[in-house]
């Protein structure tokens, strides 16, 4: 029996054993491993420059963007506004500033969630890709056309990494644009800083990629949680002088609990008080028993940090309910066919509805833009697309930016290359034509790493069982443009 | 259990009222051990957070936990015939829901018609599904039949989002469900949509329960899921039985996903969220048992929505964790659930 | 007619030898073949969930449990690398044992009431413990990072004397590749080991005959938890692994999504036998890392629509397998495999006189039974010859 054992244990140690002997070896054979030095052609830039070939079309944002920024002589320095410089001889030592860049094209890739639960922001990359191909058929970007590849992750940080992998390898890439998810960007950021290939307009809102210092190649986009939660404090502040109770429903994942966290620490220190907090599991089907636990505590201000089906499940449950709050829900819910307009059917009306808005929906009879909506709904209807879908509008709204930061980049000393595209997502100033009206949207280096910084509540009004209604602007503008700094330097009061 | 059958069938019929009733007994033990702790923390919770919340806490509960457990029902038909769990019935349902929805934008007509031909028609498609899929396999395989629903489950959620899009669309409700539309008690709120649903759902058990345990049919069920072999020497027609299973269990989901889906909107996953929750209510009924279904269904949305509400602790986000704590303290004391019998635990 | 070997013999030692050489060479050569960082990551990736399948293999396959909690045990040995590498500075390599540790005793837990809960009322419990873990991560942030996830800085290095450069761009995803097929192939001659072992045999016994095993001495109770153990126990090195390939960690990463394609993969691969796990851990990686972007690529589709074709053709690949190969691909293999090679036992010492000739024993009757299916597995001896 014992022997049996040992025979055991030695059937299963010799192979292991034999080929540890083999390694070590191979390895004997080893030569030593020297770092090769950085090469001085890799900041050669090849672009022309060729400005001019954009026709005027109020569409498509024009380069806006002082020449004399950009590359440094012919050096390895690239200079931007607002403090900000990359210096590219850290990079790689086979890097390429024109990787991706020819006379004819620029390759970009994005990776995004087609499948699981989250597969519905993956719409957002049909969106991006269908605004490039207006832009393409428009003069594209100094003559250049913008080709997007769209790989898919399905949510999975390690998929999102692999995908990032294969991009910098393929060496046909210039940069990434639109990445979803949080900790999916989290487990790119440094491989792509490493790498030096520009991580644009990131798809996440949280704070940290501001963090200029840190990760320069690193741009974020959309409203991040800090401010829009500042927003709503601001808010209930103005309409509760004398101080207001608040309970907060947040999903449970990465996107409620950064609201949830981003409103705490808004909150704190004010005469603003959370009375309850509620956490929806993503996986539930409903959340009645979070509806109910919030409306025990009798706040006067109810705050819904929530997305997909949960936002009509919010709206909804709070009108049916005795419980009458000043309802709040995050800029996720701000899509009227899928967040309001369903609560028809049922005879409810989503009335009174609060939002931070800081772009209008092309679908939205408010907005400012007629003709730009419109553009949009014929260029859905070309691809086939359902104008409706909330990811494909902000598909069209990522796009604008990348435009720009591409039209600036080529407008720079040493044209379009991928140094003069990471300086240049951090000098934005072109508006996205459904801004609301008044707010501005900015980069400026060091100085203001935020895109957005303002924002003006919105209520949902006129709408009846049978007639969706709009959202109109109450109370003032807030526009903290370039008062939020950056990542290190967070000023969110 | 084959003996059981074998002697109800040569006439035994005194060892089986005792064993019947012994195993009623042992029901009724289980069922008031779970009354009493539940009621045992109602107390405390109405002590704890007043009479309205505990009272609108448990509407909430049992609202839910009727959808669970209609959502349960058409687990356990399938189960009780063929002793497997069909992984695919969540996205047969909301195959079946998207149907009557695209029924009524075609053609107007009352919501409750356009749920009835939703169900005929899912019901047929059932029938198809296991005479194409089903019915080449062994009924004794069945990993090989776990194996073909699993497949279903990952095509069907595909080919639903592949068609319809991720958008989330409002199902109308048979009952009225606007502002207005509830009774008031103590400051409770139990909406019409619920009471309505809660009656469906009582009738439908009923009439399975009548049609499962009262008929031919449905002894063939027990037969089939039980024994195989002793099956066809009694004659059975297996494949006609199983396939009527599997219609029944489509045309049942197909209910279940409309009148779930009011409350929670139309979109490719809505259905699979509710099932892991329907599992978890058949589990704890007993995975054979029509009437443990809705009171396992019951049990979860009740433990749910209290114990998350009450105990400190234990956050809403927590729901499912505790709806499946209650399945292993129940099955450590009743390992084929509530209603179960334990003659027919095995895959 | 097939080549009969017998085993012990001496043809059967050298085809043995030849066999595992040829996988040697195959493992350390096919890095350095392929080259890029994301397609040696993709094969690392492979072999970590290689692992994870085999752990099910042993579970359901050989001792016939269900279990849905596989992606919780992949999620504990992934966070257990990640949290010690990142907070506490500890080697890679070193976490690998510790997440052994708790994964066994998670998993001794779980098989706890598996002595009393059978079948599809254990599948409930073990869904329950994978539809817990992604909450429990959320609920104890500071430890795990919360919804952001967790991350360790440093990627694992290898030592300056080791043959493969670093310096190169693709250098640390090989040095990490042999790492972890280096441990995955010793974590497979381990389940060797097990599966031929008196407790490996008796979970046979049990999946087969649960009361004729306990007749004849089989303690139930010791082998059922013994086999959710060590099934967690792999779960939990593939979890370390794959924290070796991307040292990041998430809630998004291990929800029950992953263990139901973990069992797709085991059925495609084929729970029959050890090897299965490979071709099992082939296929997932594919399903999952290319056959989308493959699919967005095709005329008619748009990006967002790859997803979808996914699960389309993992739903066609599954019913044919069912259908054509109801023993995976790996039962395929050996079936096919059989047709060329047989071995058989040797003939003991005082048999010789009872044989009339070589050629006329019975031949293997393993594959004969139509209703075979993928969940029984054909033990290496079955169908030997001395039997009859």
């Amino acid at each position: 029996m014992h022997r049996r054992k040992a025979e055991l244990v030695f059937s299963t140690v010799r192979p292991a054993a034999v080929a540890v002997v083999l390694l070590a070896a191979v390895s004997l054979t080893a030569c030593s491993h020297d770092k090769q030095a950085a090469t001085a052609e890799m900041c050669v830039s090849e672009a022309e420059q060729n400005v001019t070939a954009a026709a005027d079309n109020p569409n498509i944002p024009k380069a806006e963007v002082d020449a004399s920024l950009g590359q440094v002589g012919d050096g390895c320095v690239f200079r931007g506004s607002g403090g900000f410089q990359l210096d590219v001889s850290k990079c790689p030592t086979d890097y390429d500033i024109n990787t991706g860049i020819t006379d004819k094209e620029i390759r970009l890739f994005t990776s995004m969630p087609h499948s699981g639960p989250l597969a519905a922001y993956g719409y957002i990359g049909d969106g991006l890709k269908n605004y490039l191909s207006y832009v393409n058929a428009n003069g594209g970007v100094g003559g250049r056309t913008i080709q997007l590849d769209i790989l898919d992750d399905h949510y999975q940080p390690d998929l999102t990494r692999k995908n990032v992998d294969k991009a910098i390898q393929d060496n046909k890439y210039a940069a990434s644009v639109a990445i979803l998810g949080s900790s999916n960007n989290g487990a790119i950021r440094d491989v792509m800083n490493d790498e030096c290939m520009p991580h644009l307009l990131v798809a996440s809102s949280e704070d940290r990629w501001g963090d200029v210092e840190n990760y320069p190649w690193t741009t974020g986009m959309g409203l991040n949680y800090g401010n829009e939660a500042g927003l709503w404090k601001r808010w209930i502040s103005d309409k509760y002088p004398d101080g207001a109770t608040v309970a907060v429903v947040a999903m449970n994942n990465d996107f409620g609990k950064a609201y949830e966290a981003a409103f705490t620490d808004a909150a704190e220190g004010s005469n603003i008080k959370i009375v309850a907090k509620e956490l929806i599991d993503p996986s539930a089907p409903n959340m009645t028993d979070q509806l109910t636990s919030a409306a025990a505590s009798k706040a006067q201000v109810a705050i819904f940090a929530v997305a997909g089906t949960f936002c009509v499940q919010a709206i909804g449950g709070v009108e049916r309910s005795s419980w009458d709050p000043d309802v709040i829900t995050g800029n996720s819910c701000a899509q009227i066919e899928t967040s309001l307009a369903p609560l028809q059917k049922e005879g409810l009306t989503g009335d009174g509805t609060m939002v931070i808005q800081y772009y209008y929906n092309p679908s939205d009879p408010a907005n400012k833009a007629p003709e730009y909506a419109e553009l949009y709904a014929e260029q859905m209807k070309k691809d086939g697309l359902d104008p409706e879908v909330a990811q494909y509008t902000n598909g069209w709204f990522w796009g604008w930016y990348l435009v720009a930061v591409l039209r600036n980049a080529d407008a720079m000393q040493g044209g379009l290359n991928r140094a003069n595209i990471a300086v240049a997502a951090r000098t934005i100033s072109q508006p996205y034509p459904l801004l609301v009206e008044g707010l501005t949207s900015k980069m400026n280096g060091v100085e203001d790493a935020y895109l957005f910084e303002g924002g003006q509540m919105f209520r949902y009004e006129g709408a009846t069982t049978s007639k969706i209604g709009e959202w109109k602007p109450i109370g003032e503008l807030i526009n903290r443009e370039g008062s939020t700094g950056n990542f290190a330097k967070l000023n969110l009061q | 259990m084959g003996t059981v059958l074998s002697q109800a069938v040569s006439g035994g019929q005194a060892d089986l009222d005792v064993v019947a009733a012994r195993r009623r007994r042992a029901r009724l033990r289980a069922v008031l051990v779970v009354i009493v702790l539940l009621a045992a923390f109602s107390v405390w919770a109405v002590i704890d957070g007043g009479a309205q919340l505990y009272l609108q806490r448990f509407f909430d509960g049992i609202t839910n936990g009727l959808l669970y457990g209609l959502a349960a029902l058409s687990l356990v038909i399938v189960f009780k015939a063929t002793g497997i769990i069909n992984f695919a019935q969540g996205p047969m349902a909301m195959l079946g829901c998207y149907l009557a929805l695209t029924v009524l934008e075609m053609w107007p007509m009352p919501v409750l018609l356009a749920i009835v031909i939703a169900m005929v028609v899912s019901g047929l498609g059932g029938a198809v599904l296991e005479r194409v899929l089903i019915r080449p396999f062994d009924p004794d395989n069945h990993m090989a039949i776990i194996i073909v629903t699993l497949a279903l489950f990952l095509g069907f959620n595909a080919l639903a989002a592949l068609v319809w899009g991720f958008r989330p669309l409002s199902f109308p409700s048979p009952f009225p469900q606007g502002t207005a539309d509830a009774i008031e008690i103590a400051g409770a709120r139990l909406s019409y949509q619920a009471i309505g649903t809660a009656l469906l759902v009582v009738g439908a058990v009923v009439v399975l329960e009548l049609v499962l345990n009262r008929t031919r049919l449905g002894l063939s069920f027990r037969c089939v899921a039980n024994d195989v072999a002793n099956s066809r020497l009694l004659g059975i027609d297996i494949g006609r039985t199983v396939q009527f299973s599997w219609a029944l269990a489509a045309a049942v989901g197909t209910l279940g996903a409309c009148l779930i889906a009011p409350s929670t909107y139309v979109d490719p996953g809505f259905m699979n969220k509710i099932l892991v929750y329907a599992f978890a209510a058949a589990t704890l009924g007993g995975l054979d048992s029509i009437r443990g279904a809705l009171a396992g269904g019951l049990l979860t949305g009740l433990s749910v929505s209290l114990v998350t509400g009450y105990l400190p602790g234990v956050g809403s986000e927590l729901g499912l964790v505790v709806g499946f704590a209650m399945i292993i303290a129940v099955l450590q004391f009743k390992p084929a659930g509530l209603f179960g019998n334990r003659a027919m635990e095995r895959v | 007619m097939p080549l009969r070997i017998e085993r012990g013999s001496r043809r059967h030692r050298l085809l043995r030898l030849a066999l595992a050489g040829g996988a040697a060479v195959l493992l350390l050569g096919l890095p350095h073949l392929l080259g890029t960082v994301s397609q040696v990551d993709t094969l690392s990736q492979i072999a970590a969930y290689s692992v994870a399948i085999l752990g099910l293999i042993i579970l359901m396959g050989y001792c016939g449990q269900i279990s849905l909690a596989h992606s919780a045990f992949i999620g504990l040995g992934g966070y257990t690398t990640v949290i010690l590498v990142a907070d506490h500075d500890w080697p890679y390599l070193a976490t690998i044992p510790v997440s052994i540790v708790i994964c066994l005793a998670v998993g001794a837990l779980i098989g706890i009431p598996a002595l009393r809960i059978r079948g599809l009322y254990l599948a409930a419990v073990t869904l329950a413990v994978a539809a817990l873990f992604p909450a429990l991560v959320i609920r104890f942030e500071e430890l795990t990072g919360g919804t952001s996830g967790k991350f360790a800085r440093e990627a694992m290095q290898a030592p300056e004397w080791f043959f493969v450069n670093p310096y190169t761009r693709v250098g640390p995803s090989i040095v990490r590749f042999y790492v972890i097929a280096a441990v995955a192939v010793l974590v497979f001659l381990v389940a060797r080991s097990i599966l031929r072992s008196r407790i490996g045999r008796s979970m046979v016994a049990l999946r087969e005959a649960p009361l004729s095993a306990a007749a004849s001495g089989v303690q139930v109770a010791r082998v059922k938890i013994f086999a959710f153990a060590i099934s967690g126990a792999f779960g939990g090195v593939a979890g370390s692994l794959l924290a070796i390939q991307l040292p990041q960690a998430s809630d998004t990463r291990y929800t029950l999504d992953l263990s139901i394609f973990l069992l797709v993969a085991l059925v495609a691969g084929g729970s029959g036998t050890m090897l299965g796990a490979i071709p099992g851990a082939i296929i997932f990686v594919t399903l999952r890392t290319f056959v989308s972007d493959w699919a967005a690529a095709l005329p008619g589709f748009q990006g967002s629509d790859g997803g979808q074709i996914v699960g389309i053709i993992s739903c066609l690949l599954l019913l044919a397998i069912v259908f054509l190969m109801p023993t995976g691909v790996a039962g395929g293999l050996q079936k096919a495999g059989r047709r060329l090679v047989q071995f058989t036992d040797p003939v003991p010492a005082g048999w010789r006189r009872f044989q009339l000739s070589a050629s006329s024993q019975p031949t293997p009757s393993a594959d004969a039974g139509g209703s075979q299916t993928a969940s029984s597995p054909q033990p290496e001896n079955s169908g030997a010859p001395t039997k009859g």
